[in-house]
């Protein structure tokens, strides 16, 4: 079936390709004037064309066109921007006048703004939509990461790591790191804060991002950070089958290009003679032949041993580890879905596969989506009900999770590491003079069986009533239930002098709430006043638990063996739980008179069971107000503005998220904890009293955090002025935001002195964060008449600047952003500073050491630190916020063409002035940092006597300038412009496919991350993902879909 | 009838509306204790084990193994490991210079050493007052071991105390009685004053301490006895407040040291091994030498093994156990063993040459304390020092490694974790010989140098019958003192004698600084390593400022700038 399918479409094609047309016949001229039906005017630049056939024309200044057409039964098309297309039979007409109607779809188009929908031109606060269909053609594995330079003001941190996750920054971050910046998703009504993985793309409908307070504070307590509604499709009336399908291939070149074994040894041997060390002293892997010159070195020959551990199992090699553990990967993606429906009912229903390669070998995510929304009619017009659903079942591996250590692996392991030992019995690994890296190979290999499954459930059943005309009540009750299930098995390793033992850690958790929301609807029309009422509740519980369980010695290392059962040694298991409630009311007027002035009022209050009594309620009112100028009779007549209106909001927000536990004080019976791995020390009980060495200890309690019983909500007071407007009939559209964003009482945790003892930790209300920006959209769009097509381009494009300042804060957490505590601190700053050291180059020389103020570790080639106090040392009082992390400027352009079956796709998106750390400097700059790894080409170019036109400090076995120190030397440029999307699309002509039964065939040839422009100044080979073990990759897409 | 249609239909909006429990937020906390459940009678010595525990819960970040503030800040040690970056922090410790209170500024680790340390010791000491809090409001017929174990609590805390007082001189002093210990500052009690506190819960523990416990691992009278001795001898060289040096010597507490020891010596309870191999070898975890010791324990149902994490990282390169190099003996101090022809030490020309494994006569101790090339690892004459294959940035720091902390890979007491080796042989903290060389000490500052000469001697001879275990191709010459000589000779050998005997147990650099000597023995130790280790270039000690950590920078942030910051950091 699927063949035949495919056969007849590329039979289509082929005939499309090869079908000869132009016939000739008698012409026959038609001439006409066309009008708006809105005032009558006539329209100039209306497109004209016969359909099915190549002629065209567009019409005058006054509305005239003329045209000839072969037949009678010839169809004319009448398109422009703006206006509904109109398709008229010439018959036997010879003048055809024709008025169109205005192209009601921009300002009249419903959106979903939380608990309603409304008219766009009704709008009065911040909320942009995302355009479906300029992201349709893309891989879907996490919606978000195609929004992208979409949506002014939005932001999305992602990587090229198949699992898809992305984290979204609406309009900045409050308290960055130490707060929570996550936005709300609300999908279908059901609101959650975590991420949109498990959505199939090919399922929604629509996704509006609610930016200001007077949009967002309908979802109050949760909405701080911005909301973002997702609607899913919803049934057709008739019988509409689409299969869609993408094949995605990938690809990105690692251009951090560690050493090779002879490379490495002569950069070591430069390090050794540099601090004047005999370099035959310094490693057992090399021996040099050298003149033994410190002032004038030249090396001859080196020589490796046989082999280089003490065992005899590994010989020098040359392994080039980053070859071994990446791939051009693959990614498809398809999608079916069947939607039908009658007077009564209807219903949408999807299933979804995709499955997704990365760079590194093995990753892979993988993901099936089954949807299903219906809705039915119990008694037309008054009683409705429906239900959406989405099932998912998806899974990973654990090398998705490993691959930024796996690609740090490929550079830290020297290359004179064998992949295998000389019999092939065991991994090859560090040995003396080696850091005690692991193999890449080995990690990928051995990670790629160990998966997890996560099935999520997410959907809602409602029921609309509609008692009398103008009132709407509907109730729906939502579920979001998630299931986790993780096996991961260690086998035993032991490269080189590595010896870990096996284990295998199974781990299982099951999460969600439920979500019960009734709203009421009121429609109150008298004269040209028009007011909606909206009041409603909401409650929501959620409810988590998990456990795990893990044991060692497994008596085979096959994971086909490795159950838990099969385990013998160290049997451990844990597990935890937590529950919150939500409870909230809200109601919303919003009000129109006239077309002209509009206004609403929203007013939600929220209570929650992560606060204390005191302060479980939380209020967050809203109000905006709009002005459509362009309907004042001094503007009605504009020909300039179609469309001009004034927008003010004001609003309060809230964020709850914090430890459900937070307000109590908590004690817990802490055995043990962990130690391996890491940098904390057991902070269990245990302890062996009765020195037996071994078995069950006894144990006691641990305070584990002091309950504050006075949290309240962290709360963003936000002021949005903004205006849209339209001109030359809306060809070109706009509109400008500019907002102020006031984050208090936000909530983290204290850092309190060591004295107040175990447990004295708490979670409080700390802190005033201010964000600004500035939102500028724009469109354009125009119809040209190129040959006889139309040639339709659509221009878009958005940016946003953003602000960051905090304001207040207290001294323990202002710490916690660097600074000294006293004159430099993060206060005024932006949240994303960086306080460190300024680095000014290399010392060229000892006279210029000795020139400048005195610095541990200084001498010729080394970074020279700046003396900022000017008091003759650099010491760590020359110190001083020298960067920002988070960008100045987000911008996207995007560009659309039609032109007869093809379309046409250009987008670019980027930032522009934050500064990211480039963590590969520590391999590629030095060999003293981290001093058994292996290094970067630039090593190379080190500075030395005779070669000081360079900025690679000069080599060192041991770093007594402390170098990788916070500075400026580890920080560069990441503004970045990337083309993300070049696609052309071409739909199959209507005469082929309708002979298939097809209403629709299209296919499309897709390059994203094509090109990428940075700062000259910047090493970084991707600078939206520094030092990441998944860049995004460049990738190319094939893709069809039919529509039956 | 439309009436009550709307009616109807009001009641029906307000009933959607409205919809909900009242008693729909008050959700019970998960997996939540509260203190009061706690801080029961019934629940009290389970307070008493968590404040056990707390001596450890160390690791090779804040080991009680005094290994990186002890030995590397004496000369004894190199920080060893990758090089200087691996754990940076280490590495500022053997130059000194570039120490700094923020060690959280210091990358590529960011790692706070000295915070971690010091909430280590105050979480120690607040687990310790919790449950003395309670003990001090049960009734005996509640808790019939009370006040015994109030005496362990008070040991316990001044475990803590001493080691936040030697590291950091001045620390805020917090008992079960401190209402409001953010309040507190360091410098509320004088240098002495905080001695004295901390002699004051040894004392009190002495009071009501058995001589026995039938559990070991629990604390007794002879190790209250003990430890108070040590907290004497260091309260006796009363330092300035502001710049450390020694001012005075209190003669009286070096009496009081003297009669502790005694009454130590005199329980018969403690003897030195006959083999000095036997306090480093995990067959011998409970011998008559170890008078106090931390419990470790390994296949215990903790997710990694409560064993001694502090040399985890001290390991050869060596498959046998995984890595990672650290804490790498200096060639002074390997030099130090070498003894003349009547096998005493070369005090002034030990440091001439280096120890030449074919020529030079050395103290039986070196092959006990310091593992090296070609020679036998741990008495294991087949398992041989495999050179720089062992070691893990032989360029920087050589191929020695400290041996006294480590076990044989075939030591049942290991664990093997991830790349990491942990022991459960017991982390001695006050060794028989030790106290034996206190009260020498407090003898020699006496001027009863006589009576200090039979206690170097018999550590001397004991010494010399340490030899069985040894297969080396070593020069062994080990003798004995006819006379100390002078005071000031007498000081000098003892100060040597600690030197050897307890060479990279930890304690070398606060001996120092006891002693007042710390800026002159390192200037010395540092002018001839620096050509052998370059790295040492680097190195430079500020007298009145390094013989103490500064306050950490977070602990003085947090006080809100009540705590004053140590002199000159």
């Amino acid at each position: 079936m699927k063949n035949k399918i495919i056969l007849k479409t590329l039979w289509g094609i082929l005939t499309l390709l090869f079908s000869a047309n132009g016939l000739l016949a008698q012409e026959i001229p038609v001439k006409g004037k066309i009008i708006s039906s809105d005032d009558n005017k006539p329209i100039p630049g209306v497109t004209v064309i016969i359909k099915g056939a190549k002629t065209g024309t567009t019409s005058d200044f006054d509305g005239n066109y003329s045209i000839n057409v072969l037949s009678s039964d010839a169809i004319l098309v009448f398109s422009s921007i703006g206006f509904v297309s109109k398709e008229i039979m010439v018959g036997d007409q010879k003048s055809i006048n024709i008025s169109l109607q205005t192209d009601v779809a921009a300002l009249e188009e419903v959106i979903v703004v939380g608990y309603d929908s409304k008219k766009i031109k009704d709008l009065t606060g911040a909320i942009e939509t995302v355009k479906m269909k300029n992201i349709k053609d893309l891989p879907g594995g996490n919606v978000m990461k195609n929004i992208q330079g979409r949506v002014a003001g939005v932001q999305v941190y992602t990587d090229g790591n198949p699992a898809n996750g992305a984290a979204v920054r609406i309009r900045g971050e409050g308290l960055g790191r130490l707060g929570n910046n996550d936005p709300l998703y609300v999908i279908d009504g059901v609101p959650t804060k975590s991420g949109m993985h498990e959505l199939n793309q090919n399922d929604i409908e629509s996704i509006q991002v609610l930016k200001d307070a007077s949009a967002a504070s309908i979802y109050g307590s949760r909405a701080a950070n911005g909301v973002i509604i997702v609607t899913t499709k919803k049934g057709s009336k008739k019988l509409k089958v689409s299969l869609k399908s993408s094949f995605s291939v990938e690809d990105f070149k690692y251009d951090v290009r560690p050493l090779n074994t002879e490379e490495r040894a002569t950069v070591v041997w430069r390090a050794a003679v540099n601090d004047g060390i005999d370099p035959n002293t310094v490693s057992s892997l090399y021996a040099y032949q050298w003149n033994g010159d410190f002032a004038n070195p030249e090396l001859g020959k080196i020589l490796f041993p046989e082999y280089i551990d003490g065992a005899r199992e590994m010989r020098p090699a040359n392994t080039n580890w980053f070859d071994l553990i990446t791939q051009q990967s693959m990614t498809h993606d398809h999608n079916l879905s069947v939607s039908n429906g009658n007077d009564s009912g209807s219903y949408y229903m999807s299933l979804g596969y995709y499955n997704q390669d990365g760079a590194i070998k093995y990753s892979n995510f993988e993901r099936y989506t089954f949807k299903l929304n219906s809705t039915y009619d119990v008694i037309k017009d008054v009683l409705t009900i429906g239900q959406n659903f989405t099932g998912t079942n998806q899974s990973a591996n654990k090398v998705n999770d490993q691959a930024q250590y796996a690609a740090g692996l490929a550079f830290e392991q020297q290359s004179i590491v064998p992949v295998r030992t000389e019999d092939g019995s065991d991994w090859g690994g560090p040995t003396g003079g080696i850091t005690n890296a692991d193999n890449p190979v080995r990690v990928i290999e051995d990670g790629k069986h160990s998966k997890y499954h996560f099935n999520r459930f997410l959907g809602n059943v409602f029921i609309e009533l509609k008692p009398i005309n103008k009132l709407k009540l509907r109730s729906s009750f939502g579920l979001d239930y998630n299931i986790f299930y993780w096996r991961d098995f260690r086998k035993a390793y032991s490269p080189g002098n590595l010896n870990v033992e096996d284990q295998l850690v199974n781990a299982f958790s099951r999460y969600g709430n439920y979500v019960w929301s009734n709203t009421a609807t009121y429609n109150l029309e008298k004269g040209n006043h028009q007011v909606t009422f909206l009041a409603g509740s909401e409650t929501i519980s959620y409810q988590t638990d998990e456990f795990s369980a893990s044991r060692r010695g497994f008596a085979s290392q096959s994971p086909d063996f490795a159950y838990l059962n099969q385990g013998t040694e160290s049997i451990q298991n844990g597990g935890s739980g937590s529950k919150w409630t939500l409870q909230s009311f809200f109601a919303k007027a919003d009000y129109n008179l006239m077309d002209k002035y509009l206004a609403s009022v929203t007013i939600r209050r929220d209570g929650s069971s992560r606060f204390g009594a005191n302060n479980r309620w939380g209020n967050f009112p809203a109000a905006s107000v709009g002005w459509r100028v362009s309907k004042e009779e001094f503007l009605k007549e504009s020909k300039l503005l179609s469309e001009l209106k004034f927008r003010g909001s004001w609003g309060l927000t809230g964020n709850q998220e914090i430890d459900p536990r937070a307000q109590y004080t908590i004690f817990e019976p802490r055995y043990a904890t962990q130690s391996m791995f890491t940098f904390n020390q057991d902070n269990g009980t245990a302890y062996d009293i009765n020195a037996n060495n071994s078995g069950q200890l006894p144990s006691g309690f641990a305070k584990a955090q002091t309950g504050n019983p006075d949290l309240k909500w962290e709360t963003s007071e936000t002021i949005d002025f903004g205006v849209d407007f339209g001109i030359f009939n809306n060809k070109l559209t706009g509109s400008v935001d500019y907002y102020i964003k006031e984050t208090r009482d936000i909530l983290t945790s204290t850092r309190p002195v060591a004295t107040e003892g175990e447990g004295a930790n708490r979670f409080v209300n700390a802190g005033t964060v201010e964000n600004r920006g500035l939102e500028v959209v724009l469109g354009f769009e125009h119809s040209f008449n190129i040959g006889n097509k139309s040639l339709d381009i659509n221009v878009s494009g958005n940016m946003a600047t953003l602000s960051n300042k905090v304001k207040e804060l207290p001294l323990h957490i202002q710490n916690q952003f660097g600074g000294n505590g006293d004159d430099q601190t993060i206060i005024g700053r932006n949240v994303n500073s960086v306080y460190g050291y300024v680095a000014d180059g290399l010392f060229q020389s000892q006279d210029e050491v000795d020139a400048h103020a005195i610095q541990s570790g200084a001498g010729p080639g080394r970074i020279r630190f700046k003396d900022l106090n000017e008091d003759g040392v650099v010491d760590d009082k020359d110190q001083k916020f020298f960067t920002v992390t988070s960008p100045d400027v987000l911008y996207g352009l995007n560009i659309d063409m039609a032109y007869g079956a093809f379309d046409f796709n250009v987008f670019f998106q980027g930032v522009y002035g934050s500064q990211a750390v480039n963590g590969w400097k520590l391999f590629t700059d030095f060999t003293s940092i981290n001093a058994g790894s292996n290094y970067g080409q630039r090593t190379l170019n080190a500075w030395t006597p005779q070669n000081t036109n360079t900025d690679v400090p000069a080599l060192t076995l041991a770093d007594n300038n402390n170098e990788w120190r916070v500075s400026n030397f580890r920080y560069e440029n990441q503004s970045y412009a990337k083309l993300r999307n070049v696609s052309i699309g071409y739909k199959l002509p209507e005469s082929i496919i309708s002979k298939l039964g097809l209403s629709e065939v299209r296919i499309n040839l897709a390059g994203q991350n094509l090109l990428t422009f940075k700062s000259k100044d910047t090493h970084m080979q991707d600078p939206e993902t520094p030092t990441a073990g998944f860049p995004i990759p460049r990738r190319l897409t094939l893709g069809l879909s039919c529509t039956f | 009838m439309k009436r009550y249609i709307n009616k109807y239909i009001l009641i029906l909006t307000l009933l959607v509306l409205f919809a909900g429990c009242n008693d729909f937020l008050e959700v019970e906390p998960q997996a939540v204790l509260s203190e009061s459940q706690v801080t029961t009678p019934e629940n009290v010595d389970k307070l008493v084990i968590a404040a056990y525990s707390s001596m450890g819960n160390d690791h090779y970040v804040a080991p009680h193994l005094l290994w990186p503030t002890g030995n590397l800040r004496a000369g004894d040690a190199h920080k060893g490991g990758n090089g200087p970056a691996d754990i940076f922090g280490y590495h500022v410790l053997s130059v000194f210079k570039p120490i700094i209170a923020d060690m959280s500024s210091l990358p590529p680790d960011l790692l706070d050493l000295f915070n971690i340390r010091w909430s280590r010791d105050f979480i120690a000491i607040s687990r310790a007052n919790s449950a003395l809090k309670v003990l001090n409001s049960v009734s005996l017929e509640q808790v019939p071991l009370r006040d015994r174990r109030i005496g362990e609590m008070r040991f316990v805390r001044a475990f803590f105390y001493f080691d936040a007082k030697i590291h950091w001189k001045r620390v805020p002093f917090i008992d079960e009685f401190t209402e409001d210990p953010k309040i507190v500052s360091n410098v509320e009690l004088t240098d002495q004053e905080l001695w004295s506190k901390i002699a004051n819960d040894l004392e009190y523990a002495i009071g009501v301490l058995p001589e026995t416990q039938s559990e070991i691992g629990r604390i007794n009278k002879m190790q209250a006895i003990a430890f108070l001795a040590k907290v004497k001898l260091y309260q006796a060289y009363e330092q300035s407040e502001s710049n450390h040096s020694v001012t005075k010597i209190h003669q009286d507490m070096l009496e009081e040291v003297v009669s502790l020891c005694d009454q130590v010596i005199n329980s018969g309870k403690y003897s030195l091994v006959p083999d000095f191999a036997m306090n480093f070898l995990n067959e011998f975890e409970f011998n008559n030498e170890a008078i106090f010791a931390i419990q470790r324990s390994i296949n215990d149902g903790s997710p990694d093994g409560r064993g001694s994490w502090s040399g985890a990282l001290n390991y050869p390169q060596d498959a046998a156990w995984g890595c990672c190099g650290f804490h790498v003996p200096t060639q002074n101090f390997v030099n130090a063993f070498k003894t003349d022809a009547n096998g005493l030490p070369m005090f002034d020309t030990f440091n001439n040459s280096n120890y030449d494994v074919t020529s030079d006569a050395v103290d039986p101790r070196l092959d006990h304390t310091v593992s090296m090339e070609g020679k036998p690892f741990k008495y294991d004459p087949s398992f041989v020092h495999k050179g720089n294959a062992w070691a893990r940035n032989s360029g920087t720091y050589g191929n020695y490694f400290s041996m006294k902390e480590l076990d044989e890979p075939d030591c049942e007491c290991r664990s093997a974790n991830g790349p990491f080796t942990i022991s459960s042989r017991n982390t001695t903290i006050i060794r028989y010989a030790d106290l034996l060389l206190w009260k020498a000490e407090a003898l020699i500052e006496l001027n009863r140098v006589s009576e200090a000469l039979p206690i170097i001697n018999s550590i001397r001879a004991r010494a010399n019958n340490s030899k069985g275990r040894l297969s080396n191709a070593s020069i062994y010459n080990i003798g004995l003192y006819s006379s100390l000589g002078s005071q000031d000779e007498a000081r000098e050998k003892l100060r040597w004698e600690r030197r050897l005997e307890l060479g990279l147990e930890g304690w070398r650099f606060f001996d120092l600084v006891r002693w007042g000597v710390a800026k002159e023995t390192l200037d010395a130790y540092q002018a001839v390593e620096v050509t052998r280790t370059p790295y040492l270039i680097d190195y430079e000690f500020t007298a009145g400022k390094h013989e103490y950590m500064p306050i950490p920078q977070q602990q003085v942030i947090s006080s809100n700038f009540l705590y004053e910051q140590n002199p000159k950091y």
